[in-house]
């Protein structure tokens, strides 16, 4: 077999290139030339700063949120007990007399909300609707008559051709 | 990239957080600062708000999920440090944001941590008067040479956005160097 022919290499590296090769990690990033003219610090500033950490200072933990978590249990704790109290009350309410004041308040609100309404206002409250309708009823009216005279008259279809109603 | 997730890794867990926070400040203690210092432009506002966002950083690594880069993240906290104490401090001496920097670019003279001759101060002044957003468009990108995708994930802004309001900011600058 006859041997195969290396291609010249074309490209030279300096002599001791790899061997003296090494990484130069950026320590810092490079502030740019311009970035603090005008302004000054006192000398050693940088070299000596450090942050003055209060005392009583913790970094945020990653806390699981209970309300999130339980929310839907919590929602339904909710529900169950104005259901329960709900329900205990009115199957209860006609006998309950343990607090007298509050059951008279109560009697006073339903006989307010019932008989808010006196005859008077039922009678004003009739008389103007009543009112707005005898409007409309003209307004239907007036329109009808338009309507009657505007329009060609419609020849009424006889629906019994042979007379026989 | 790596070695960032290592040191995020490394503050989040008890054992290793002291010495990867060390390292942090460290590391970003003097980019910060000159951010940090032109905003603010006195060195000891500086100073108090550098220890501020460290703190900041510190107590809130827990949360720091990682969807920007950790310098990028530290960075909005410091902008929203610095903007903060410069409202607290107006606020305390009874004046308004704008009245306040005018009075500290008046002590700018006195600084003795300021080395610009008239025209440097003319260019602070200029500077100041520029709205918010621009005026930190400017900076970090004049100053600190930030690249347009940092500074995006910073302010987020669009890219689009941030180069229009650096060549507004450019431009009203030279309109007030040129008429005062």
């Amino acid at each position: 077999m006859k041997a195969r022919k290396l291609p010249i290499q074309p490209f030279k590296i300096p002599t001791g290139y790899l061997e003296g090769f090494k990484v130069s990690l950026p320590q810092k990033e490079k502030l740019s030339a311009r970035s603090n003219k005008p302004f000054t610090t006192p000398e050693t500033y940088f070299k000596d700063f450090k942050v003055a950490m209060p005392q009583t200072i913790s970094p945020t933990v990653k806390v699981v949120s209970l309300y999130k978590k339980y929310s839907w249990m919590a929602a339904a704790a909710v529900l169950f007990i104005i259901m329960a109290t709900t329900f205990f009350t009115i199957g209860n309410f006609p006998n309950t007399n343990k607090d007298p004041i509050a059951a008279a308040a109560i009697d006073e609100y339903w006989e307010y909300a019932t008989d808010a309404l006196t005859t008077y206002d039922m009678a004003a409250f009739i008389i103007e609707n009543t009112t707005a309708l005898d409007h409309n009823t003209l307004a239907s009216e007036g329109l009808e008559s338009y309507l009657e005279s505007s329009l060609h008259p419609v020849e009424v279809i006889n629906l019994y051709r042979d007379g026989n109603e | 990239m790596l070695a960032e997730l290592q040191l995020i890794k490394d503050l989040q867990l008890a054992h290793t957080r002291e010495k990867a926070f060390t390292l942090l400040v460290d590391t970003y203690k003097e980019r910060l600062y000159w951010h940090i210092r032109r905003i603010v432009l006195q060195h000891d506002l500086a100073d108090d708000v550098l220890q501020n966002t460290f703190i900041k950083v510190y107590t809130n690594i827990g949360s720091f999920k990682g969807e920007s880069k950790l310098y990028s993240w530290m960075y909005r906290i410091a902008t929203n440090e610095a903007l903060t104490y410069l409202k607290t401090e107006a606020k305390k001496g009874g004046y308004n944001l704008g009245e306040f920097q005018v009075k500290q670019l008046e002590g700018l003279q006195a600084d003795v941590y300021f080395e610009g001759d008239q025209i440097a101060l003319a260019l602070q002044k200029a500077i100041a008067s520029l709205p918010e957003k621009q005026r930190m468009v400017f900076n970090m990108r004049y100053y600190q040479e930030l690249p347009y995708e940092q500074l995006s994930e910073i302010l987020n802004t669009s890219v689009g956005g941030l180069k229009a309001s650096y060549h507004l900011a450019i431009k009203k600058l030279k309109k007030h160097l040129e008429s005062h």
